[in-house]
């Protein structure tokens, strides 16, 4: 068992496309979880997100001083009335069918 | 945390050893244990050699033990690399103490004896003090990081080495009357220290709790619901050792009996007794109150529990 050296290896690689100077989990991250940058950098990616979503420490009474920050969940964004006014609601439909057919495909 | 059998008899013999030292360093000169200068010198043979012993298997819980002496460099940041380095220097004022009283003759000087005495003592004391601080600087681990540790790890090296000393001294020597009494506060003083630990440990709160290990606020009452593995990995056996409550509570019965009541009783009757009585006791209370803190340093360890058990719903 071995300590995260956040692929130190990789980041520093001249030989890699800039894109790809990450660590491994953050390329592999399917839904794009992790961000890595310099937090001692004011203007990096990842200090404006971290000061646009209020990055948190995890545990931070443990006195570890973590150099990562988590970001809190975002509040989910419901649907708005006004976004049911671009596909116009059909009324009058005879057949049960259609009725059927039009609250499917309306989810 | 999982209890090294290593570990545990490592401690409780290291803790023998150096305490015997301390008993004797400090009960000889005070004449609290009357031995001759040879029989102080044998003494201080068989607490080197159960420190000694302990040391030799703490190296066994180790996956390289013969790399082990590198750690004496970082005494600076190190508490176990100052336990390896201070174990080491208890031993030169104690081998000197033994050559000068096994060499010198009647009419010399007892300041020499005196002054080695002092030093042999204190160094085995920061010794065992050294140990406890190991697990005492340890901020993750709740049940460890208090003041009671290193207070728990010194009287009870302390009590066993006198109880050692007592029975030493009473098969080849003679006591006087103040010794077995000192002896008898010195259990259930140590005894008082270590149920005073488990009632911190029972009412102190933890650290950190889900909340703040998930980075949720306050009211925030996560568990969880399914673990997204069916057996365990190597923190959940090496930090998180799980033992049953009532198996707990049985085993700190058995140890306060074993290790502190029991010894209590057999000097008690011995000082009612006949001096070959005291002399039974004494080493029948040797043994349990080793088998006593056996079960005790068990218990400091299986009943310690990780804060990284957090995450995994403990």
């Amino acid at each position: 068992m071995k300590k995260c050296t956040l692929c130190v290896d990789k980041i520093y690689n001249e030989n890699l496309p800039v894109e790809s100077r990450v660590p491994a989990c953050v390329a592999a991250c399917p839904t794009g979880a992790r961000s890595f940058g310099d937090l001692a950098d004011k203007d990096s990616g990842v200090s404006q997100l971290v000061a646009a979503r209020g990055g948190v420490d995890l545990m931070p009474e443990q006195g570890c001083k973590p150099v990562n920050k988590y970001l809190p969940t975002r509040t989910k964004v419901s649907a708005h009335e006004s976004d049911r006014k671009l596909a116009p609601k059909v009324d009058n439909l005879g057949s049960a069918l259609l009725r059927w057919v039009d609250k499917t495909l309306s989810g | 945390m999982h209890p090294a059998a290593s570990v545990i008899f490592f401690t409780t013999f290291s803790g023998l050893g150096y305490g015997l030292i301390v008993s004797l360093c400090l009960g000889v000169p005070l004449q609290l244990l009357e031995l001759s200068n040879h029989q102080f010198a044998a003494a201080l043979c068989v607490g080197m050699v159960l420190a000694g012993f302990g040391l030799t298997l703490s190296l066994f819980h180790l996956g390289h033990p013969e790399r082990a002496w590198r750690a004496l460099s970082q005494w600076r940041s190190s508490w176990l690399s100052r336990e390896g380095v201070l174990a080491i220097l208890a031993f030169l004022p104690t081998i000197l103490l033994t050559a000068t009283l096994l060499f010198a003759g009647p009419t010399s000087d007892q300041t020499i004896v005196i002054a080695l005495s002092l030093v042999a003592a204190s160094l085995s004391m920061a010794t065992v003090f050294a140990t406890a601080m190991i697990y005492r600087t340890l901020r993750a681990i709740d049940a460890w990081h208090n003041n009671w540790v290193p207070l728990v790890y010194l009287s009870l090296a302390v009590m066993s080495g006198a109880v050692l000393a007592v029975a030493i001294a009473t098969t080849v020597g003679r006591l006087s009357a103040t010794t077995v009494p000192l002896v008898i506060a010195l259990i259930v003083t140590s005894g008082v220290i270590k149920m005073l630990y488990w009632r911190h440990v029972r009412n102190a709160a933890p650290t950190s709790d889900i909340a703040s290990a998930l980075g949720l606020d306050n009211q925030a009452k996560a568990r969880q619901f399914s673990a997204p593995h069916t057996a365990d990995n190597y923190l959940m056996t090496e930090m998180g050792y799980q033992i049953a409550r009532n198996h707990a509570q049985k085993l700190r019965k058995i140890c306060v009996g074993v290790g502190f009541v029991a010894p209590l009783a057999l000097l008690n009757l011995g000082l009612l007794f006949a001096t070959q009585m005291l002399c039974i006791s004494a080493w029948l209370s040797v043994m349990l109150v080793f088998v006593g803190i056996v079960i005790e340093r068990w218990l400091f360890f299986a009943e310690a529990k990780h804060t990284v058990m957090t995450y995994y719903g403990r």
